[in-house]
């Protein structure tokens, strides 16, 4: 029996892509999809493989990184409640060649592709707030480039914690060194550096790969602006859209 | 006064079917971008969206204390502009003319109305920002883990596929800025180029001699690009093209 994804009190899902859609429309569209647990690890596209379902993570975050076909990968994209894995779908392509990867578990809504298609074709509403995310996207993107070219390891961990735990609603999730090492392409060593200086300033606690988020506000001051800029960028866009198509 | 460029110059205008087109034609107002010309500021809509027919245009991302890398470089094969398609004002970006050529200009309002759901150019849109965002996330990867010279070489063949032609004029200074990181750096990965051949600087320009030398030494980023521009290109088969 498919769960539809929606309380009945509030009628909201936890990801606010769905829940920025009309109320009407937001009932229907949750029982199209599947609520599932995605564990940490989970290979849920392949570059230049067919994409088969769209996500909209509550819990979960989901990191897309490139990769230079020798291994090199860095993240571009962490998706999670306030987002949607699957854009290629609405610009009418099947697939990219980038790689969408579970980071931390949770739960997350599912819908089949031409599920998706469907719903995108019939919903001004459901285009509407997926071109601005869209936008958001490109803005992510192009802020990580700068990013990863400028800012210090520390002030990017910082960020990308931040980020996740907005995404994923907790302030306690897990991750390993190794896989920080990939998510932000650099050298294990320099993440051991910077999480032991995060942990020294009591912001996180990190023992065991299992990561706590002690102080936010100290973290957001060590973190680069992208996190802040990203920050003021999300709440233009989850503005209501007008409701004339 | 210079010939009046085609339209068809530009892949997304000569991807449109006839009557589309002509439709448009009236609005698309040709011009010419000076080197260095501002296109679009940061965080503030512009009138107009361009579609590059043999110029060039690099958005860069700025930081707040002057640090900017170039994220995506627009030219023949696509718009700038893109955040009036998604029903925004704006990226938070510069969008500057990196070499100078022409341009077809159109009111972003006319944009939008002509944008609308399933119409040819919408669709041509979505591609394109599929394309877009690809060339990002793998600059992404190449600046953290290729070397300046591969970097170099990328940036220079995606360059030249975005111009009719083989000819890429640009000026030097320029390319200091595009890969976000030292300027000495860049500048010796040019220095060598020239002296293999590959590239050649004259009256301030630099033009590229021997693409296939290019190739040879780019990473594998370009490949990734070219050929996730290609297959959306292909995705096209019902649109006939305007001549």
């Amino acid at each position: 029996m498919r769960d539809s994804g929606t309380t009945a009190a509030s009628n909201t899902t936890g990801n606010r892509l769905v829940d920025a859609l009309p109320f009407e429309e937001r009932s229907l569209f949750g029982h199209r999809c599947t609520l599932l647990t995605l564990e940490a690890g989970r290979v849920i596209a392949e570059p230049n493989r067919t994409i088969h379902h769209v996500y909209f993570p509550y819990t979960a975050s989901i990191s897309i990184s490139a990769t230079d076909g020798n291994s090199h990968r860095i993240e571009g994209l962490l998706i999670g409640n306030e987002g949607m894995f699957g854009l290629p779908l609405a610009f009418g392509a099947d697939m990219w060649p980038l790689r969408g990867v579970v980071q931390c578990s949770g739960h997350s809504l599912r819908m089949p592709a031409n599920d998706f298609k469907d719903a995108y074709a019939g919903s001004s509403s459901l285009r509407r707030v997926l071109m601005r995310y869209s936008l958001s996207t490109l803005s992510q993107l192009a802020r990580s480039i700068v990013c990863a070219a400028f800012h210090s390891i520390e002030a990017r961990l910082a960020r990308w914690m931040l980020m996740t735990r907005d995404r994923t609603c907790s302030d306690t999730f897990k991750i390993t060194h190794e896989l920080l090492s990939e998510v932000l392409g650099v050298r294990r060593a320099g993440i051991s550096v910077a999480a032991a200086s995060l942990q020294k300033q009591v912001l996180i606690r990190y023992r065991h790969g299992h990561v706590t988020v002690l102080d936010r506000a100290g973290l957001e001051a060590v973190a680069c602006d992208c996190y802040e800029a990203e920050r003021v960028m999300g709440a233009v866009n989850f503005r209501s859209a007008p409701a004339s198509s | 006064m210079p010939a009046r460029a085609d339209i068809s110059a530009n892949y997304i205008l000569d991807s449109l079917p006839r009557r589309d087109a002509s439709r448009l034609q009236p609005h698309l107002e040709p011009v010419d971008l000076a080197l260095n010309d501002v296109v679009c500021h940061p965080n503030s809509p512009s009138e107009y969206v361009y579609f590059p027919t043999d110029s060039l245009v690099a958005l860069l991302y700025t930081m707040e204390n002057g640090n900017s890398a170039e994220v995506a470089v627009i030219g023949n094969d696509g718009m700038v502009g893109i955040a009036h398609f998604m029903g925004g004002g704006s990226m938070p970006g510069t969008a500057i003319t990196q070499a100078a050529g022409r341009s077809f200009r159109m009111l972003a309002s006319t944009l939008k109305r002509e944008c609308l759901h399933d119409s040819a150019l919408h669709n041509l849109l979505l591609r394109y920002t599929q394309s877009l965002m690809t060339q990002m996330a793998q600059t992404e990867v190449c600046n953290r883990y290729h070397s300046i010279d591969q970097q170099l070489c990328r940036w220079l063949l995606l360059s030249l596929d975005r111009l009719p032609g083989n000819r890429l004029l640009m000026t030097h200074n320029l390319i200091s800025g595009v890969l976000g990181c030292r300027r000495e750096g860049v500048s010796e990965a040019a220095a060598k180029l020239q002296r293999l051949g590959i590239i050649r600087y004259s009256w301030g320009h630099i033009e590229v001699c021997d693409r296939a030398a290019l190739e040879d030494r780019v990473c594998e980023c370009y490949a990734i690009v070219r050929g996730e521009t290609r297959r959306l290109h292909a995705r096209e088969p019902n649109v006939a093209v305007v001549r």
